[in-house]
């Protein structure tokens, strides 16, 4: 192997790393702090139309308990 | 914040976040507050013979109003109506009827009793609740047929308003109900004893699958618990398996295996043993536990002869235990 073969497959990789960097980058979510475990209540309204739009009505249950209001 | 809500109605005690759903799909945490998506909303509807629960012991040759919706806490491979159990209330086909509705109904078809059955009435407790109050109220029986995945409290506000309960008692082991149906064991045999415990009539059934619980150890073990737990007059049916849902790969249950199985609780001490899904086995009729006789002649769900007379042999008077009036 020429010594400019080396040098082409060295620039290759390492083009082809930073392209994949950047891409990486782009598509990854914003960072915004909030830890995984927290998530930000569903919309409720929204839950029920859902669940009318399925010809379905709810109706409260019985044997539960709320553990994180 | 997200809400989170725990489900207290089954052992499995389902952690629910907010807008999410019980491993049932039919429970769902809605602003912090527990629904049932499936009240009133029925997506199976039958007149069934009571003996096709199975009830051998329950008003013989009378018809009983059947209902199911969507959902189920265990997740059996075996299960013949998956369609309605492994799927959420949006994927089945609902009709509406109220609890006055179905009673009303059962009523006019003249049906001596109603049957939660198909799926599993745990998970549409509270409709299944509502319909037996009025059920009993106009002298109706209320019957279920479940797999008794229920927790002990919800189990004793259903047995004050139910009359028979057919328990799928699958198997004798932990690995057995892990393997099968995505459950335990040990809360199926509580809930078993709370409903003896409770003089709801009991009856159970056992579907006998090649290979996973067909060992005659496992039979004995489960007949022998049985007697020692809830008493030898409890009706046990073994039911052969069919291939169906995820297991299309077994064989049927062969015969001589169900028989075996009925030799196996006779000697156990079981009075009454029967052999379901062979339609013509003199295994489906009832004998008198003292002189042998032929109590009660059925072939498949049709009762051909029927010599139980004020809940007592004709033939020797000896008491026959179960719901006969």
């Amino acid at each position: 192997m020429k010594n400019s073969d080396i040098v082409f497959v060295v620039l290759l990789v390492a083009s082809s790393t930073v392209t994949i960097g950047i891409i990486g980058e782009n598509i990854r979510p914003e960072r915004t702090g909030v830890t995984p475990a927290v998530v930000s209540r569903i919309d409720s309204a929204k839950i029920k139309a859902d669940i009318e739009r399925a010809g379905l009505v709810i109706h409260e249950a019985k044997y539960w308990k709320l553990i994180r209001p | 914040m997200a809400t989170l809500i725990e489900c207290k109605l089954c052992p499995r005690h389902c952690r629910i976040g907010d807008g999410q759903r019980g491993n049932c799909r039919v429970r769902s945490n809605i602003d912090g507050k527990l629904f049932t998506l499936v009240y009133g909303k029925p997506c199976a509807i039958h007149i069934d013979p009571i003996e096709k629960k199975p009830f051998y012991h329950v008003l013989p040759a009378t018809s009983s109003f059947s209902i199911a919706t969507a959902g189920c806490n265990l997740h059996c491979k075996y299960c013949q109506n998956w369609q309605i159990s492994q799927n959420p209330p949006e994927q089945t086909e609902n009709v509406d009827l109220s609890p006055q509705a179905a009673v009303d109904a059962a009523i006019k078809n003249r049906c001596r009793s109603i049957a939660y059955t198909y799926s599993d009435p745990v998970i549409f407790y509270e409709y299944a609740v509502d319909i037996s109050r009025l059920a009993k109220s106009k002298g109706i029986l209320n019957v279920h047929r479940t797999a008794g995945y229920i927790e002990k409290e919800p189990l004793e506000e259903l047995c004050a308003v139910t009359d028979a309960i057919n328990v799928d008692f699958k198997g004798i082991t932990e690995d057995f109900y892990r393997g099968m149906s995505e459950a335990t064991l040990a809360p199926v045999l509580d809930a078993m004893k709370t409903i003896r415990k409770w003089g709801v009539w009991l009856e159970l059934t056992n579907l006998v699958v090649p290979t996973w619980n067909d060992r005659e150890e496992d039979i004995k073990n489960l007949c022998r618990w049985i007697v020692d737990n809830l008493g030898a007059q409890v009706p046990l049916h073994f039911s052969r398996f069919w291939p169906m849902h995820q297991l299309k790969n077994l064989p049927p249950t062969p015969v001589a295996t169900l028989e075996r199985a009925y030799e196996i609780a006779r000697k156990e001490g079981l009075h009454f043993c029967y052999i379901g899904n062979i339609p013509d086995h003199s295994a489906n009729n009832t004998y008198c536990p003292n002189d042998g006789k032929v109590l009660v002649r059925r072939i498949g769900f049709t009762v051909l002869e029927n010599n139980i007379v004020g809940g007592k042999c004709k033939f020797c008077n000896t008491a026959i235990p179960g719901i006969w009036s």
